[in-house]
């Protein structure tokens, strides 16, 4: 008995952990959605219009997340030593997003299918 | 370009030299010394119209820059790898993040933001010392590279 709650709990927060997840996800692709990303990114998020532009498709959502920080921060006129990207477009949209929304649509983009890959 | 602009600074020199030549030469006979000047007009401007085409084609190659060498990248990527080649590498500053994955990348992606790292439009202290010590050819070797890399 004493295992079976162990169990029932366990599955419990996988269930939910699950559900936060996808909530996450829901909300991220919202996100790109809302700012019309893809109309620079292509809508799978690995075609962009302009070579020039990035796949971001199954990019790391960690890396994705602190790109648009730091046009957060070129934005805000932080000093180079803070690790800054200065881009009028994306500072423009990076400067709409809370913390959540950040982290939400990294998450979404991350878990598309992509072509990158970690090589020498 | 560099080239083209000492072949004119010495054209002129020479057409002055040859023109002051005759003049101590030829004293004060002026209707020989326009000779000299018409012929350094001429080469001055010869020299103008091959330094202005000149200009053009730099332009146009500008634009279309250093075609990726695929071979010659081997050679180069050792510098990447001890980031963008290990599984699970992280930056930490100023918030802890995995370095980007940039094998199958856009090439011209790449080679923006090696641009934009060595123009300061983007910041990171290795990726700027990086990008500023890479040519244009090699940021086209690497950038065709990594591309290339699936």
């Amino acid at each position: 008995m004493k295992y079976f709650k162990i169990a029932l709990c366990g599955a419990a927060l996988f269930l939910s952990a699950g559900l936060t997840q996808a909530s996450d996800l829901a909300a991220g692709k919202a996100v790109w959605t809302k700012l019309n990303c893809a109309s620079c990114h292509g809508a799978d998020a690995k075609t962009p219009i302009l070579p020039a532009y990035p796949i971001l498709a199954g990019q790391h959502a960690d890396f994705l997340a602190h790109a648009l920080k730091a046009y957060q921060r070129g934005a805000a006129g932080a000093p180079t030593s803070a690790n800054v990207r200065k881009n009028a477009v994306m500072g423009a949209f990076a400067t709409q997003l809370s913390k959540q929304d950040v982290a939400n649509v990294s998450a979404w983009l991350a878990s598309q299918p992509g072509p990158l890959v970690v090589r020498k | 370009m560099k080239l083209f602009k000492t072949m004119f600074l010495n054209q002129m020199r020479n057409g002055s030299k040859g023109s002051n030549g005759s003049k101590g030469s030829n004293g004060s006979k002026g209707s020989q010394d326009y000779a000299p000047t018409v012929r350094r007009l001429i080469q001055a401007s010869a020299s103008l119209a091959l330094a202005a085409s000149c200009a053009l084609s730099s332009l146009a190659s500008a634009a279309d820059a250093p075609t990726g060498n695929l071979e010659a990248a081997k050679a180069k990527v050792s510098m990447c790898i001890g980031c963008h080649g290990i599984s699970g590498y992280r930056a930490s500053f100023p918030e802890v993040y995995s370095v980007p994955m940039i094998a199958g990348q856009n090439a011209a992606y790449l080679q923006a933001a090696l641009r934009a790292y060595a123009s300061g439009e983007r910041t990171h202290p290795t990726m700027d010392a990086i990008a500023k010590s890479l040519s244009d050819q090699d940021i086209a070797d690497l950038a065709a590279y990594y591309s290339k890399l699936k």
